[in-house]
């Protein structure tokens, strides 16, 4: 990059950014240029600190940025454009832990349970819970 | 002004070449780390634009200087960009000085902006006309 000034990124663009920014009136061509230059270091810089945290280095994947957005405190105003990404198997992972605990709560007779309640449920919101109350009347 | 809500993304293409001169050769981008990356570009300058005005507040101007974004830079802890951009600064100060005395600087890569400078320039005139 050999003078310092040539940008990549395109100044009436990101002037227009500037612009939309309620509380500004007008900005000048000097702070456009500077922060053209400084938009595009800071996608290189998070760029940089994202790759480094790639296991193999062979691709930058969205939740390497994710994760250095949640981990380092100087990009804060990003975490909510950049939420956390879990998987499907995660997801469900986290639901049947929840599940389990309910379940473990109200007592743990399985497997006839499962039966009593295709038998009886036909109105699936109160299922569940009559299904529990036979169980604690039979166990009692 | 922002009339479609694109106009406030950056542009793919430019954000990929930065991306890939940032990184050692043959890494594969993912489609939405660049656009994840180039999403945090636009709310990183409204961040620094915003502070940047508070600078400007705060000494009673109106128009944004190259020292509101530096102060801003600072604040918002991004110090390690700053000497770099001073160099920007410095250069950006010298063509203007150049270009008032009327000679036109010929340096190979500055041909390449020649068109975006163009707009710049209109858009300066259209600020100073606002003071």
């Amino acid at each position: 990059m050999a003078p310092a000034s040539r940008t990549h990124l395109p100044a009436s663009r990101i002037s227009t950014i500037m612009k939309s920014s309620s509380d500004v009136e007008t900005v000048s061509r000097e702070s456009t240029l500077l922060m053209c230059k400084a938009a595009e270091f800071f996608i290189k810089y998070l760029a940089t600190e994202s790759y480094n945290t790639t296991n193999n280095g062979k691709k930058l994947d969205y939740k390497n940025i994710a994760e250095v957005v949640h981990k380092d405190d100087r990009y804060e105003f990003l975490r909510d454009i950049m939420p956390k990404k879990i998987t499907v198997r995660e997801f469900k992972r986290i639901m049947a832990k929840k599940l389990a605990e309910e379940a473990g709560d109200k007592g743990s007779a399985g497997s006839s349970s499962e039966d009593e309640d295709s038998s009886s449920s036909s109105s699936s919101g109160d299922a569940s819970s009559s299904s529990d109350s036979d169980e604690s009347g039979a166990s009692a | 002004m922002a009339e479609k809500l694109e106009d406030l993304n950056l542009p793919n293409a430019s954000v990929q070449k930065i991306i890939k001169e940032a990184l050692p050769d043959n890494v594969n981008i993912g489609k939405d780390a660049r656009s994840a990356l180039s999403r945090a570009a636009s709310v990183f300058v409204l961040y620094i634009t915003s502070q940047a005005s508070n600078e400007a507040q705060k000494a009673d101007r109106k128009t944004l200087t190259g020292q509101d974004i530096i102060k801003a830079l600072e604040e918002l802890e991004f110090e390690n960009f700053i000497e770099p951009l001073q160099e920007v600064l410095k250069e950006f100060k010298n063509s203007k000085t150049k270009k008032s005395k009327g000679s036109k600087t010929t340096k190979p890569n500055e041909e390449e902006n020649g068109i975006e400078e163009g707009e710049e320039e209109i858009e300066a005139e259209e600020t100073m006309e606002d003071v």
